[in-house]
């Protein structure tokens, strides 16, 4: 193992610059639940993601994360379509702190920015919940490319 | 169970959808969805264009959940679903392809959207996603009682007003 980061400086730009986030995780009986993330920050160390989620939303993945660590998240730019997803294993959680607030709702306005330029008013999200916030790590372990074309569903490179 | 009967809007192809799968060894996998389709009272059908790790994982773990939006509110669903077969021919394929071709003609996507198959899948449950409310109750009840003109343009029902007046009108210059 050489230790490579897994995300390079490009994907990190790209998946701070405020996107739809998707994260999934599985029950005892492998039935998938799916939550919608607001904010993810890459650690240092490029292997690690902390994704912050409003806190009810939270709630229903840490009810399968804290028994089975298996975590997928899919990010996605709507007006472009890039998209990627990353797997990996859920390492901790806490509750998002008031001083990584403003980065979670840069990144949330941005967000609802993107989807204005599509034709969603901001009107129409405002009732959105996106604090207070759980912050949740997991380790990465597979990145996969989900920008349709022909490339979808391989590892990204 | 929520009637999937009143979430009409849903269906339109408007918003995409999220299709979370699992894997026979416990894997995850998230994905976003163009098209959900309803199908009758209980069953649903999901567009199957690639042959991707969300059909893989339903071929060995038929359990699936999907998060669709009402594109008139925000509003986001949760539906529990389990696969019961695919359809490649007849009205469901049929009707299901046409819409694929035109959301991906307005997603700027023609050419990379080809419908292999219509997945067909029991609902087992509807629920409102409580914290996924885009537009606040109180807006809503507002812009339904506003004018016509006032209102948000980028509606389902904005775009079926608009339709209806066309149709009803006996000439051009009424309009």
């Amino acid at each position: 193992m050489t230790g490579q980061p897994l995300i390079s400086n490009d994907l990190k730009s790209f998946l701070e610059s405020g996107l739809s986030i998707n994260v999934a995780s599985r029950d005892d009986e492998l039935q998938a639940n799916g939550v919608v993330a607001w904010a993810v920050r890459v650690h240092e160390d490029r292997n690690r993601l902390t994704i912050y989620l409003h806190k009810e939303a939270g709630r229903d993945m840490l009810r399968n994360l804290t028994t089975h660590p298996e975590i997928a998240v899919a990010f996605d730019l709507p007006t472009s379509h890039r998209a990627c997803q990353i797997k990996g294993l859920f390492v901790s959680t806490r509750p998002a702190r008031a001083s990584e607030r403003a980065e979670i709702e840069r990144q949330v306005d941005r967000f609802f920015a993107d989807m204005e330029s599509i034709g969603i008013p901001r009107a129409m999200v405002s009732g959105l919940k996106t604090w207070p916030c759980v912050a949740i790590e997991f380790s990465t372990a597979q990145l996969f490319e989900q920008t349709p074309g022909p490339g979808a569903g391989e590892p990204l490179r | 169970m929520i009637p999937l009967e009143s979430l009409t809007s849903c269906f339109q192809g408007l918003l995409p959808s999220w299709l979370c799968t699992c894997s026979r060894d416990g894997i995850p996998n998230v994905a976003i969805l163009s098209h959900v389709d309803y199908v009758d009272s209980k069953h649903v059908a999901l567009s199957f264009q690639f042959f991707n790790k969300s059909k893989r994982n339903i071929a060995e773990n038929p359990k699936a959940m999907v998060r669709l939006y009402d594109p008139d509110s925000m509003q986001a669903y949760a539906l529990r679903l389990r696969f019961v077969r695919t359809e490649t021919e007849g009205p469901i394929f049929d009707s299901m392809r046409l819409r694929i071709e035109a959301i991906a003609s307005y997603s700027g996507l023609k050419g990379i959207f080809k419908l292999l198959g219509a997945d067909i899948y029991e609902v087992l449950s509807v629920a409102a996603i409580e914290y996924e409310v885009g537009m606040p109750a109180a807006s809503r009840a507002v812009r339904l009682k506003s004018p016509p003109e006032t209102r948000l343009p980028f509606t389902l029902k904005a775009l079926q007003e608009i339709s209806d007046r066309i149709q009803q009108a006996p000439t051009l210059d009424s309009l």
